[in-house]
């Protein structure tokens, strides 16, 4: 489903990515892990589109970053949801409207997005602040709704770029399971972490980049409490 | 439709005292482009009223037979310049002159020295200082004309004042169409500014271009339609208000047609370019 392939990017003459190849088939949960500053932000940002490798292919459902038309990339982007470390919620907005505002961009019929926005907000367990305003809520509610808006559109995959830098340890297993059910439901997740404690708590693949090239890896898992 | 005027009334809700200083600034500009076409179809037709008035007088000779005059006259209405043609005789000449003059030649003069004329007018559209020339030569040659004559330069200094009026107000309505157009571009990319949140996150779920920018060239428009509205609204109220006292009926024939539509069209045109403009640099790239 997605599929890197020889990419490697570079601002100006920093190599960011070298020669990167690895893969998500469809239903996984795979981590990326590494420094900070290591890359895996414009990683990520090459799976939505927003760099282009200088060099190799990112492959993507039906569509190569090759051969992508610019009037395409919105298409390509409904099939993915992101979340991110600080939210990116509208604070003019409630919770309800935040979501249901990802469904009404890509033109998606007002029932459907009522059916939809429902059951993400279930999903989330956040269905009780549906009327709230982001600042009404705290860290680890804020990033259950920008995960409720990332799956409203039914991603095929989610990208989470350190969607639990912001929140404490407990919070941040809650999101982490959060994402584990999600994916248990049927849509790929590429978790981009530097929190190395947290990826022992998932049986799942991990990608490890460093020096611009991404390794897969094996760490041991923790036991069962 | 429905996402995209919600969108683009709560970005005019969320950005109220910049939207208004635009309203106002835009509605001043629009006044007075629209004031500048008012004035240029005032001087249109001033210029077609010059120019109705324009006619050649053509000279016959003494023996001429009402048969050849009338066969010169019938000639001269086929031409495709010529308006009208009136025939003056010697006799009608002669009270002219004596009304316009108060003096009776007669009461020296045992003859009527005034020659008979033709008075050819022209049509305006032909109208022009080489073209009257070029007409004065080929009457100058018709057998039947002794000579031919027309006030040339008082026509041709109101013409051409006329003309260079209109030539500095299409200047001057240039410059207010980009002033006005430069106030709805600046006010969008403030709107742009507060809306960065919301044009992010279109970008990151999958909204296409086109629907990203909607609602900011919806705006742009609305801008331009309240502003039109204002004038049209004030210009109402100043011809009811003056028509009261001071008799304002003949500005009514320079509302043609033509300048009314213009008119109605120059704010929201305004509002379009300038939103068009304004969200052109806005791409797929987040952040």
């Amino acid at each position: 489903m997605l599929e890197f392939v020889n990419v490697s990017f570079a601002y100006d003459d920093h190599e960011i990515l070298r020669d990167v190849s690895f893969s998500v088939a469809p239903g996984d949960f795979a981590f990326l892990i590494g420094r900070s500053g290591c890359g895996k932000s414009t990683l990520l940002q090459h799976i939505y589109m927003n760099q282009r490798p200088h060099a190799g292919e990112v492959r993507f459902d039906n569509y190569s970053s090759a051969t992508v038309k610019r009037g395409e990339i919105a298409k390509w982007r409904r099939k993915i949801g992101v979340v991110f470390q600080d939210f990116r919620l509208l604070k003019d907005r409630d919770i309800y409207d935040n979501i249901a505002f990802a469904l009404e961009v890509t033109k998606t019929p007002a029932r459907e997005i009522k059916r939809r926005v429902n059951e993400a907000l279930i999903e989330v367990g956040l269905n009780h602040r549906r009327s709230s305003y982001p600042d009404e809520l705290s860290g680890g509610e804020q990033q259950r709704a920008g995960v409720a808006r990332a799956i409203a559109n039914e991603p095929a995959l989610v990208v989470a770029d350190e969607p639990t830098g912001n929140l404490d340890p407990n919070t941040s297993l809650e999101i982490l399971s959060l994402f584990k059910r999600i994916n248990k439901k049927g849509a790929a997740v590429l978790f981009a972490t530097h929190n190395y404690d947290l990826i022992k708590h998932v049986d799942a693949r991990i990608y490890k980049l460093e020096d611009g090239k991404a390794s897969s890896v094996r760490i041991k898992k923790k036991p069962r409490a | 439709m429905r996402f995209i005027l919600r969108e683009a009334f709560r970005s005019i809700g969320r950005t109220k005292l910049s939207f208004m200083f635009s309203l106002v600034s835009m509605a001043l500009g629009v006044a007075l482009v629209q004031l500048s076409l008012l004035s240029i179809v005032f001087s249109e037709r001033l210029e077609e009223n010059v120019k109705s008035k324009f006619a050649m007088n053509l000279f016959l000779e003494d023996g001429a037979s009402a048969a050849n005059i009338g066969k010169l006259k019938a000639d001269l209405e086929a031409r495709e310049y010529v308006k009208s043609v009136d025939y003056i005789s010697k006799a009608a000449a002669a009270e002219k002159f004596i009304a316009e003059t108060g003096e009776d030649f007669r009461r020296i003069l045992d003859y009527n020295p005034l020659p008979a004329s033709l008075v050819v007018s022209l049509k305006a559209e032909y109208w022009d200082d080489l073209r009257a020339r070029e007409i004065k030569t080929e009457f100058e040659r018709l057998s039947l004309v002794d000579d031919v004559s027309y006030e040339t330069d008082a026509y041709q200094r109101i013409l051409s004042f006329v003309e260079d009026v209109r030539d500095s107000l299409w200047t001057f309505t240039a410059l207010l169409v980009f002033v006005a157009f430069y106030i709805v571009y600046a006010t969008l990319r403030l709107i742009m500014f507060n809306r960065a949140e919301e044009i992010e996150t279109m970008k990151l779920v999958g909204g296409s271009l086109s629907t990203i920018k909607a609602p900011i060239i919806v705006n742009g428009v609305v801008i331009g339609l309240l502003a039109n509205a204002v004038v049209v609204a004030l210009f109402y109220a100043a011809y009811r208000a003056t028509s009261g006292f001071v008799d304002v009926s003949w500005i009514e024939i320079y509302f043609t047609d033509y300048y009314i539509y213009l008119s109605f069209v120059v704010g929201p045109a305004i509002g379009l370019l300038g939103s068009a403009l304004a969200t052109r640099k806005i791409s797929m790239k987040i952040g």
